[in-house]
């Protein structure tokens, strides 16, 4: 090499001596500073003990997909907003690691009639700002969820509230209502403190709930953090401090996990899953969640208006190839029209994945494959993996060829609840049965969330007697009534139940999640 | 000069009429609801309606647009649909994270480029000449998302050096994204520096300057690069004004909490505020930093100056 070209290299090579240096002061440093940072956090999951690991088992950092769009419950219908409000807020009732509904700041309850309700508070149970919380203050925030649009559907059932003394509420309801409890678990109505709610308080900056953890600051598109509240009428939580960071990116939240950085990943990229398994240092969760997926089809219009046809479709997809190649195993298939996680829900009189079935129930719909053709929506990465299999399936068995149309969320909300189109890709979470039933099958659905426009009036007369029934076990038979009428007509092609997949550092106790993937992280702890 | 840029401020008035009046013109044909997409699949039509009203959809377009604008015009921008959040606070919250990430990628990004752009003209069609346009078609050719992946995973999973993701580690949680960021941009500043060092180091008066006995080095650096930056500077004013509107998918990567993942969030969202919000400062940023790089030229070359009147 001549002088002259080490002249017009030394530029570039000097360039990448800096970068070199820059990178090895960094790991220096992280070392002995972060908290937070990537190779102290390693450490501490790798090797359980010593200083650094002592200074870092008062923090547990969750990374999550989404940022919520708001702090205040009554503000947003968002499930990573119902994460932030967990954290900070408790409700009458909540949703246990069962799903059992069971009381939460209610101490006590009486049915006194069909529509009457009488709740007894727990007394001495603190607000974030020292104040008691009162029966006043219940009053207050579940007339507020009742009146905003966010929130508004989880306080329909409730005609009128009343504070009888400080700590005894009645709840009048409009007519029988067997979801009363569900609603009450609902973010939408958790407890404000009332003198707060009249004064306009910014709860967005500044929540105050009776929640295990108080908030302390919210970095815009980066991060929450909370730390524990002392005075929190469960007992204060194990761990000192909360943060929650948005990591939008599925493989950086995997990488995140592997490096220590993070302690616990809520939503998990379905393709990390075996990586993650493998790795010694790292937990996978992975259990039946409430979500339940299907292919909404348009029943107004041909050919989906032929019930033998519907059956045909779902005896020819081949639904466990779809929750291999779309979720990676982590699903089970469904073909009941209801959520299988529920009581009452049952597949009889469902069809399943027959070929030989699937020709004859084609045979008999009288259809010609050719005339059948139509376009599926598919919103996400995830919903287009599902399309492909059903593609497929479809084509093979029946001959019908399909195509997968891209949309945005926006769009896809706007027409699938308007009714122009013809199949889409959908699922619905639900907390229980009777929302669940409202919100895909009644009538009075239609042009939001029945997207199939299923118009019959022994379904709505079904889904009105489960509202109406406030006994268990007679809720329970008339959800199975239901779901065979519904397997009988089968209105839209149910394809899995998706599993609630968690991973978090190997070291971390007293990890919980229910079915409807909600975590009580108060009862977390460092081993 | 004075004169001049305060000339070129006034112009800006009827470009930032224009794009907001676009703007919103298309994010009220696109299809999707706002109210729909906040309350979310489960809401009841009766729930929609209400948060419709609420937020003044029904109200005719130009009634919207006319409100939008009296509103910017007393320096309000608005409530965001989804956060119910002054717009102007969530943009300026992430302005300064995009604006660092901006500064320092395009600093990366001419640190590499310069000496590669140079080296490849001054040895042209030599070994170092392909080495260094090879270099550059890896940077323009590699999605960055891509790149982003192997450099956390090499630099934050295996080494442990820089965080993987966020912007509260300081400095080492700028160095990924802004060199993953750089690397791209170099490509196209390299390969611009190559063409223009060529077409200038074959002019009459570098020859002259050879002739006078002059060091390499300084026909190189003083009298070739300087006259050859005048393209290489419009380019670099294009880039950066483009990174200070966000980059996208380096910001969903390294998870920075920049403009850019706020915008694509909002515009999904069919948060209109929100994506006027984004749009109209990202208009601004990208008229200033063309006012800035005319008046870059005038120092690089003093007859563009004496033209500033």
């Amino acid at each position: 090499m001549t002088k002259k070209s080490m002249r017009y290299l030394a530029p570039v090579l000097a360039m990448s001596m800096v970068l070199s240096l820059t990178a090895c002061g960094g790991g220096d440093t992280a070392a002995t500073t972060a908290a937070a940072g990537g190779d102290a956090a390693a450490e501490t999951t790798a090797a359980a003990g010593g200083d650094t690991a002592a200074a870092a088992k008062d923090t547990l950092i969750i990374a999550t997909a989404n940022e919520t769009p708001s702090m205040t419950t009554n503000l947003h219908n968002a499930v990573a907003g119902d994460y932030m409000n967990k954290m900070t807020h408790n409700g009458l009732f909540l949703q246990d690691e069962n799903m059992n509904i069971v009381p939460d700041l209610v101490e006590s309850y009486e049915i006194v009639s069909d529509t009457e309700w009488v709740f007894k508070l727990h007394q001495g149970v603190k607000f974030h700002n020292g104040a008691e919380m009162k029966a006043a203050d219940v009053v207050a925030s579940i007339n507020q969820c009742k009146e905003s649009p966010e929130v508004a559907q989880y306080g329909k059932a409730i005609a009128s509230i009343e504070a009888v003394d400080d700590y005894t509420v009645k709840i009048i309801t409009d007519g029988p209502q067997s979801g009363l409890l569900s609603d009450l678990t609902h973010h939408g109505n958790y407890i404000l403190p009332a003198d707060l709610i009249a004064s306009g308080h910014d709860f967005n900056k500044e929540p105050i709930g009776t929640g295990p953890y108080k908030f302390v600051e919210w970095k815009k598109g980066e991060s929450v953090t909370l730390e524990a509240f002392d005075d929190y009428f469960k007992g204060e939580a194990p761990i000192e401090t909360v943060t929650w960071k948005i990591i939008p990116e599925g493989s950086s939240r995997t990488m995140a996990l592997e490096a220590g950085e993070v302690d616990l990943i809520v939503e998990v990229e379905s393709t990390d899953v075996s990586r993650l398994k493998d790795n010694a240092s790292v937990t996978v969760f992975d259990g039946e969640g409430t979500s339940h997926n299907f292919m909404m089809i348009n029943t107004e219009k041909a050919p989906f208006d032929n019930q033998n046809f519907r059956h045909a479709m779902n005896a020819a997809i081949d639904k466990a190839a779809i929750v291999q190649v779309a979720l990676n195993g982590g699903g089970s298939v469904c073909d009941s029209q209801l959520p299988t996680c529920f009581p009452g829900a049952t597949t009889e009189g469902a069809s399943t994945y027959d070929v030989e079935k699937a020709k004859e129930y084609f045979a008999a719909s009288g259809l010609n494959a050719a005339d059948c053709g139509f376009s599926l929506i598919c919103s996400d990465d995830t919903k287009l993996r599902v399309g492909q299999v059903i593609q497929s399936s479809l084509k093979e068995v029946l001959g019908i060829d399909i195509a997968l149309e891209s949309m945005d969320l926006a769009t896809y909300l706007d027409v699938t609840a308007t009714g122009d189109y013809d199949a889409a890709i959908g699922g619905y979470t639900s907390s229980g049965m009777l929302p669940y039933a409202q919100g895909v099958w009644h009538s009075s659905s239609i042009n939001s969330s029945n997207k199939t426009r299923t118009n019959n009036p022994e379904v709505d007369a079904l889904i009105e007697k489960m509202q109406a029934t406030v006994d268990p076990a007679e809720n329970e038979k008339i959800v199975t009534e239901l779901n065979i009428l519904l397997n009988e007509l089968y209105p839209q092609i149910p394809l899995y139940m998706r599993n609630n997949t968690r991973a978090y550092s190997a070291d971390l106790k007293g990890f919980n999640v229910n079915a409807g993937g909600n975590t009580d992280y108060s009862l977390f702890s460092w081993n | 000069m004075i004169k001049f840029i305060i000339k070129r401020l006034v112009a800006l008035i009827p470009v930032l009429l224009g794009v907001s009046l676009l703007v919103f013109f298309i994010l009220d044909l696109a299809p999707g609801d706002p109210a729909k997409t906040i309350l979310g699949e489960q809401a009841r039509p009766e729930d929609i309606e209400a948060l419709r009203e609420e937020m003044g959809l029904n109200d005719p377009f130009l009634v919207r647009y006319g409100r939008y604008m009296f509103d910017l015009c007393r320096g309000d921008m608005g409530e965001s649909y989804k956060t119910r959040d002054p717009v102007a606070t969530e943009i300026f919250s992430r302005l300064p994270n995009t604006a660092t990430l901006a500064v320092v990628s395009t600093l990366v990004a001419i640190g590499l480029a310069l000496p590669l752009g140079v080296i490849a003209a001054v040895k042209q069609n030599s070994i170092f000449d392909s080495i260094s346009m090879f270099i550059a078609l890896i940077g323009i050719s590699m999605p960055v998302f891509w790149m982003g992946l192997l450099l956390i995973l090499l630099f934050s999973v295996k080494l442990g050096w820089f965080p993987v993701a966020g912007a509260d580690a300081g400095w080492k949680s700028l160095v990924l994204p802004s060199f993953a960021l750089g690397f791209m941009h170099m490509a196209s500043i390299a390969r611009t520096t190559r063409s223009s060092m060529l077409e200038t180091i074959r002019q009459d008066y570098i020859r002259t300057v050879r002739a006078k006995g002059l060091p390499e080095n300084k026909v190189i650096i003083d009298h070739a690069l300087r006259n050859a930056l005048i393209p290489t500077t419009t380019v670099i004013g294009l880039q950066m004004g483009s990174m200070l509107g966000g980059s996208v998918l380096t910001e969903s990567v390294f998870s920075w909490p920049g403009i850019g993942r706020f915008m694509i969030q909002s515009i999904q969202g069919r948060d209109i505020p929100s994506v006027m919000g984004c749009i109209i400062i990202f208009a601004l940023s990208f008229a200033l930093i063309n006012l800035l790089v005319d008046l870059i030229y005038g120092f690089i070359d003093p007859r563009i100056k004496a033209q500033y009147k």
